[in-house]
């Protein structure tokens, strides 16, 4: 009896020093384990500082909205992280991950269709709206309703200028069939086009973030440029965290860390700790 | 005449309340409050609304029982259409003129080009946070046409409009019942007239009594309205305020030399008669705040015919809104400026009539209300309306109480240049 009782205890010790001292991963799905045995998380961020998602404040720390989320996860994994920004565009943001070069994208990544069909995304963790920079003078030549400034547009034939490839060339078609839509390089020179007064350019559409960016750089723009938020749903931004196509388990596990952490929500909310760094 | 007697037998104290120096005195007191202790201000700034509400209070009384009673005399006499045509005649005219000082010196000055990098980037700053709180969408809900204006100006239920101070219908309404009460018999007319002409003393008396109180009540009202106000945007406007004074004096001193000719006075005591309007117009921003006291200027001391003052200040303060047409006048130049819209001669006379009509269209509503109405001469000029609405808005803690005052002294002047026009009485009924 005490001799096998001294057997238990001792296979015990040993089953639990195990545990602790060697970290046997084998019961973890391949995408966690490989994670814990690297012992940290990569991320793969765009390569410029975007306010208020990843940015460096005054002292040179590296901030923002996407860089505690990423960190909020990696210490929840029980993990250690790395950024990784060498992605000069957001097409390569997605292919550091597809090629499993990263665990996961968090840098204000939209779920677009084209973009899904070679990473997963995980639920939106902020919704952003929409919004509409028009120039004040072409404003006045249309008849806006205060109330509805948006829809009360959609009879004209405006001329939209948008970023080359991004989901808003899409978004301003759908939202204003009869305009025709003009494609610039940077978000800038579309700007720009709506500014210049010889161009037929009225109306950028992008989202919010980038919007107010723009406006908190260039304050006196506003003279000329007015803002118009787009409440519509079916236009709503919804970003969200690319994983590996076979990082299933990742994509669960991230999916039920924002449920249980209530993450998701507007930008107004999410963003409003980082409105400081405006000044 | 019960008042001239009262004024030799005032004692000292009442005597020191109604001087001019204290009221001035207690103006920039309140000023120098609001700049330099903008909280205390805060907090006395409520004392300041509610001695405003009590200067109003018998405002509607007022107009009504003045209207009825000048209406109901003048129609009892047969040059009736000529009297009313010089009213509307003189009304147009210094309308127009108003609106055509109030676009020449903006044109000539041009506040709205070369503004400052630092004056830009205020007004940028000012317009992004009205479009991202959306305030500016809120003033532009009514859609203003001709016959909506029409179906503004008739009253439901008189009574409902005097309850939520739609002081158009409750002129319109006035004027039939003058014109009605003027048509009726002798006795009857006579003995209605009475009443009213006794109500409009009484109401009087409760004006001239609140008026004691004038130093303490401009005192808070400074105080509160400088402590609020948006300085900065102010600063940015700078040329665009100082215009607006300037346009504001020059139309001042015309309305002065117009006074002092028709009334036969010097032009220090065309000025100094109406010292109490003028004060209460500049301190209140309220141009009915400021009628009584107009009326007892004109009559009274400038002895300009009493009956057509109970008329013609009454109508003017509502419709004449010369105030608007100097800040429209101004606006209107300033955001082609500010856009880099030129005017050419056929646009800027499409602008002085939708000045004019624009002016009109504003009539009885509150001040927000008829800055709002610029969308009338905007719109058809291209020009952005809810932008100068949101920059209109900042500065007019700065810029009403020139043209308030300004506005009542020219409703004055056009009375006074009126009644020297009427060569004999109409009116011999009354003695």
């Amino acid at each position: 009896m005490e001799i096998k009782r001294k057997i238990v205890i001792f296979i015990q010790i040993i089953l639990f020093s195990q545990l602790i001292l060697a970290e046997d991963f084998s019961n973890l799905p391949p995408d966690i384990r490989a994670i814990k045995e690297r012992g940290y998380i990569i991320v793969s961020m765009y390569y410029k500082d975007v306010i208020p998602f990843m940015f460096h404040d005054q002292d040179g720390n590296f901030i923002g909205h996407e860089v505690e989320l990423a960190k909020k996860i990696a210490e929840t994994l029980g993990v250690g992280y790395q950024f990784d920004r060498s992605p000069q565009t957001f097409d390569e943001i997605v292919d550091l991950v597809a090629e499993g070069k990263a665990d996961m994208a968090i840098s204000l990544l939209s779920r677009t269709l084209s973009r899904a069909q070679s990473v997963r995304f995980t639920k939106p963790y902020i919704i952003l709206r929409p919004t509409l920079l028009i120039s004040r003078l072409a404003a006045s030549r249309y008849d806006l309703d205060p109330l509805q400034p948006v829809a009360s547009m959609s009879a004209y034939p405006l001329s939209i200028a948008e970023k080359r490839g991004t989901s808003y060339v899409d978004k301003a078609k759908s939202l204003y069939p009869a305009s025709s839509i003009e494609e610039y390089t940077e978000w800038e020179d579309a700007i720009d086009a709506v500014l210049d007064i010889n161009n037929p350019a009225e109306i950028v559409i992008r989202d919010e973030i980038g919007i107010k960016n723009y406006i908190s750089e260039f304050p006196e723009k506003s003279i000329n440029l007015q803002m118009i938020p787009i409440a519509d749903e079916r236009y709503e931004d919804p970003l969200a965290i690319a994983v590996n196509k076979d990082s299933v388990h990742l994509q669960e596990w991230l999916n039920l860390y924002f449920e249980q952490y209530g993450i998701t929500g507007t930008a107004d909310r999410l963003l409003a700790p980082y409105e400081k760094y405006y000044e | 005449m019960s008042e001239m007697e009262n004024i030799q037998q005032r004692p000292l104290l009442l005597k020191i309340l109604k001087s001019p120096y204290l009221i001035i005195s207690a103006m920039i007191g309140g000023i120098l409050m609001g700049v330099y202790a903008p909280d205390a201000s805060t907090i006395i700034a409520p004392a300041g609304t509610i001695y405003l509400n009590l200067l109003k209070m018998t405002i509607f009384p007022i107009l009504i029982s003045a209207i009825i009673t000048s209406i109901g005399h003048v129609f009892g006499n047969k040059e009736t259409k000529i009297f009313l045509g010089r009213i509307l005649t003189y009304s147009f005219l210094f309308l127009f003129i108003i609106s055509i000082i109030s676009v020449i010196f903006p044109l000539i000055i041009q506040p709205g080009s070369g503004l400052s990098e630092s004056a830009r980037i205020t007004l940028g700053k000012t317009l992004s946070a009205a479009d991202q709180s959306g305030s500016s969408a809120s003033y532009f809900q009514e859609k203003q046409g001709f016959v909506s204006f029409l179906g503004q100006m008739i009253p439901q239920n008189i009574f409902d409009s005097m309850g939520k101070g739609h002081s158009l219908q409750i002129l319109f309404f006035s004027i039939l019942l003058g014109v009605a009460t003027g048509a009726l018999r002798d006795n009857n007319r006579k003995t209605l007239l009475g009443w009213t002409e006794a109500l409009f003393k009484a109401f009087f008396s409760i004006i001239e009594w609140i008026m004691y109180l004038l130093p303490f009540g401009l005192f808070s009202l400074m105080a509160g309205q400088i402590a609020k106000s948006g300085l900065e945007t102010i600063f940015a406007m700078g040329m665009f305020v100082m215009v607006i004074y300037l346009v504001s004096l020059v139309i001042f001193l015309a309305s002065a030399v117009i006074i002092s000719i028709s009334t036969k006075v010097s032009f220090y005591k065309a000025i100094f008669s109406l010292k109490d309007a003028l004060l209460i117009a500049f301190g209140t921003q309220s141009t009915f705040a400021s009628m009584p006291a107009t009326i007892n200027g004109l009559s009274k001391e400038l002895k300009v015919d009493e009956e057509l003052v109970n008329l013609v200040v009454p109508l003017g303060s509502v419709i004449n809104r010369f105030s608007m047409i100097i800040t429209y006048g101004v606006a209107t130049v300033f955001a082609a400026q500010l856009y880099g819209v030129s005017l050419g001669v056929a646009d800027i006379c499409l602008a002085l009539v939708l000045i004019v009509l624009a002016a009109i269209a504003g009539a009885g509503t509150p001040g927000i209300v008829s800055l709002a109405m610029i969308s009338i001469i905007f719109t058809p000029l291209g020009l952005p309306s809810s932008a100068l609405l949101v920059l209109l808005l900042a500065i007019n803690p700065v810029t009403e109480p020139i043209t308030t005052m300004t506005n009542i002294y020219a409703v004055a002047a056009s009375t006074a240049l009126i009644a020297k026009k009427k060569k004999e009485p109409l009116v011999e009924e009354v003695e």
